[in-house]
């Protein structure tokens, strides 16, 4: 029995009315839990250059990109003078927009390892030796937990999985973000059950730099605080020196700063940079603040870069490794030491 | 491989490409069905592919060479059926039972202080579907060996049978004859059956990520609470009859979507489910809950046994059995066969009262309707439980809510009932069909039931979770 032309365009009308009276009266009506019905948009926003999403509220999909080597991340990583290693906090506070091309005017080219959900220098060693990375710099930026010799969960699971399955579940969640962030933008998700469809960050990360770049992140300020400075840092020690040990077999500098957060400690740099005979940054915190309690606000971070960035250049050891020429720049602060 | 992710849209719209572009070559279309659906099996664990390919030849051999020993070398057929079922069944109870019963072996005879083996099968990762294609490959042998089909010459056509991806990791079950006929020759694909496939893939999406997945939120929420006997009796019923909604949204669904796309490929499966929570006696219920695994299992395990011919006692030895293994199919573990001893001892009950049959009052009739749905709700407690224990402190919990005066839902749950309208909706709209009070759906309202469940899915959707039964 063939269907008439006719009939088909009335089960289409019919369909696309349905479909429209629904939409217009699902998000009206009072369910939920006593009425409390939310309606959940994404904003829109602007998708940086060669870069792929990396997490607003689940899982962060930069470990499995970067321990599988899938697009060409690792490869960009390879050719890196300046390897910079932390939690989310690193490229939140040394953002691209100001690290990067304050580094391509030197002819340099940096890449960043550092991952969110408290990832830790385990997981950047990991790479480094997976990968064979042989950068001639490398920055670690973070507080005393990131020599935790430990994974994160996101971290955990992505050296569990085979670089087939990796790369399916990449792209499972790129082409999901891709899909919510389009339907979304003009259709509403009804949420019963206070489950957010984005964090207040959204981050996506470049191939070519491995920043965390955040299209979307709160704009509130809250100020820096620090936390008590009575505990040892002894534990940090051995996690520290197999990566002093690992990149002194590569030939690359270890250089040891920090990112000020909402409870900060900064006693484990000098701990370690003694311990270890190696360089520390530590530009001052004066007039920063937070856009969450944890990530530094773009405003403060803008400052900071440029103060981190002197200072590291002022380092003899950077200035040798990197064959940089001429006097060292005056460092903005008076926190480098050797 | 799941039905609700990008990389299944990808290969069904191979699949549709194939079709189109092979129009004059069966063979050509056969091939790409198949690539399809083996790519599709082994998206997850590429080394299973090698199981569903060893099932297959194991099947397609043991079917040309029935088909090459006579009826009348009856001692030769019982062998080549014996070896056959033993590899199928074998490659089953390795990799789904195998762990099961060395932990059981070991939890009693360490208890006993008899010796215990030293093995590791706890790694075993279930092949996903393979429950399914395993049966499918049995009843392909066993419908040859009795002579109900003829052994398929082609093994492109008998791979592309037990592989055919639709049906392959959750059903239905599909027996040869109902579909190696529609691989010889596929049918023309008309716009009316293409939209019929298409409304089954919107309804089967809807049941499943609207229904089924906002219930599992809501029951994985709060289960381990009530397995801890820590919920009020009313929370517990509450919680079990999301759950029967969920387990029939989440399967159903699945049907919907798997028979949609058949039929969008010019391909007819059959039907799993017809509203189970109509039927008034326990016989009635396993005709209208996964209605293929229920055929299977009366053909291939209950018939055999000796069916209803055999005297009281061993016909309820033999629904007992059945039951059983019904449970131990759907998982290995001691619950699910807690959960088939449930329903083989209430199905002897119902035979003992004489209530599976239709003439009946209308008081009993109503009483055992609720004494037939009120079991299935609660057996389900053992379906859900992680262990035994927690499933008797689940039961015991809610069959203290329907003895006691109801107490308050938390809101957080109560929303849940919500979800459970549709349900109701579906089994209403199909007994007033079956009652005749109303005709079956016409275009127009399937249509306007699309549209609606088409915007309800891209705005009540829940994801990341997996179809239950991909577990078994």
């Amino acid at each position: 029995m063939r269907c008439k032309p006719l009939e088909i365009l009335g089960v289409a009308v019919t369909f696309a009315a349905a479909f429209l009276v629904a939409t217009d009266v699902l998000p009206r009506l009072p369910l939920g839990p006593k009425g409390s019905q939310r309606l959940l948009t994404i904003p829109n926003f602007k998708v940086p250059s060669s870069s792929f999403f990396a997490e607003t509220t689940g899982d962060e999909i930069s470990q499995m990109v970067l321990w599988h080597a899938l697009g060409d991340s690792i490869a960009h990583a390879r050719r890196a003078d300046i390897l910079f290693i932390g939690d989310s906090r690193m490229p939140m506070g040394l953002r691209k927009e100001d690290i990067v091309p304050a580094a391509g005017a030197l002819g340099l080219r940096v890449f960043s390892l550092a991952c969110g959900h408290v990832e830790r220098v385990p997981f950047a060693l990991k790479l480094i030796r997976k990968h064979d990375l042989r950068p001639k710099v490398v920055v670690v930026v973070g507080g005393p937990h990131m020599f935790r010799n430990m994974l994160s969960g996101p971290a955990e699971r992505a050296v569990k999985l085979t670089r087939w399955r990796a790369w399916t579940q990449w792209i499972e969640a790129d082409a999901r973000w891709r899909l919510q962030s389009w339907l979304h933008a003009w259709l509403p998700k009804i949420d019963w059950f206070g489950r957010p469809l984005t964090s207040s960050w959204i981050l996506y990360r470049s191939t070519r730099t491995g920043w965390l770049i955040p299209v979307v992140e709160p704009s509130a300020r809250y100020p820096i605080g620090f936390d008590r400075e009575d505990a040892s840092y002894a534990p940090s020690l051995p996690v520290a020196r197999e990566l002093a040990e690992e990149l002194e077999r590569r030939g690359a500098a270890l250089i040891l700063s920090l990112v000020p957060y909402g409870n900060t400690r900064t006693g484990h740099l000098p701990f370690l940079a003694r311990e270890l005979g190696v360089p520390m940054v530590l530009p001052s915190f004066d007039g920063l603040a937070t856009a969450d309690g944890s990530h530094l606000a773009r405003s403060s971070a803008e400052s900071y870069a440029k103060a981190f960035w002197s200072q590291l250049l002022a380092l003899p050891e950077v200035r040798e490794k990197l064959s940089l020429d001429g006097p060292a720049p005056k460092a903005d602060q008076d926190k480098t030491a050797g | 491989m799941s039905f609700v992710s990008f990389s299944f849209v990808g290969v069904q719209l191979a699949a549709l490409v194939v079709r189109a572009l092979t129009r004059r070559s069966r063979v050509t279309f056969l091939v790409g069905l198949l690539a399809l659906s083996w790519l599709f099996y082994a998206w997850n664990v590429p080394e299973y592919l090698l199981l569903i390919v060893f099932s297959t030849t194991v099947a397609f051999g043991a079917g040309r060479l029935l088909a090459a020993t006579p009826f009348s070398e009856r001692a030769a057929r019982r062998g080549l059926l014996a070896a056959s079922l033993t590899l199928n069944v074998g490659v089953l109870a390795y990799f789904k039972y195998a762990a099961f019963l060395s932990r059981s072996w070991i939890s009693l005879a360490g208890g006993l202080g008899f010796w215990t083996p030293d093995v590791a099968t706890a790694d075993i990762v279930l092949p996903i579907g393979v429950s399914f294609y395993t049966f499918e490959a049995i009843s392909y042998t066993v419908d040859v060996y009795r002579g109900r089909i003829q052994a398929e010459r082609s093994f492109l056509r008998l791979a592309c049978f037990i592989a055919f991806f639709p049906h392959l990791v959750a059903g239905p079950i599909v027996r040869g004859q109902e579909f190696l006929y529609q691989l010889e020759r596929p049918r023309r694909i008309r716009m009316r059956v293409f939209a019929e496939g298409t409304y089954l893939v919107i309804r089967g999406l809807f049941l499943k990520m609207v229904v089924a997945d906002n219930l599992g939120h809501i029951v994985d929420q709060h289960w381990r609470t009530a397995g801890a006997g820590k919920l009020s009796g009313t929370l517990a019923m509450t919680l079990l009859i999301f759950f029967a909604c969920q387990l029939f949204c989440d399967f159903a669904g699945y049907t919907d979507i798997a028979r949609g796309l058949a039929y969008q490929l010019g391909f007819r499966l059959p039907i799993n489910f017809d509203a189970p929570y109509l039927a008034a006696t326990f016989t009635e219920f396993w005709r209208r809950w996964h209605m293929t695994l229920s055929r299977w299992m009366r053909d291939y395990l209950y018939i055999p046994l000796g069916g209803n011919r055999r005297g009281p006692v061993r016909v309820g030895f033999n629904v007992v059995l059945v039951m059983l293994v019904a449970g131990l199919w759907h998982g290995a573990s001691w619950t699910f066969v807690a959960w088939g001893a449930i329903h083989g001892i209430a199905l002897l009950l119902e035979r003992a009262l004489g209530l599976a049959r239709d003439a009946r009052g209308m008081l009993t009739r109503a009483v055992w309707y609720v004494v037939v749905q009120m079991t299935w709700i609660l057996s389900l407690g053992m379906f859900r439980a992680e262990d035994i224990r927690q499933g008797f402190l689940v039961i015991q919990n809610a069959i203290t809510g329907l003895a006691t005066l109801p107490s308050p839902v938390p809101a957080a749950i109560a929303i849940g009932w919500w979800f459970v309208l549709p349900v109701v909706a579906l089994h209403a709209r199909s007994l007033f069909t079956e009652r005749r009070w109303l005709a079956a759906t016409s275009g127009l309202e399937r249509a306007a039931y699309a549209g609606a469940m088409s915007a309800a899915i891209l705005t009540l959707y829940t994801t990341g979770r997996e179809f239950i039964y991909f577990r078994f």
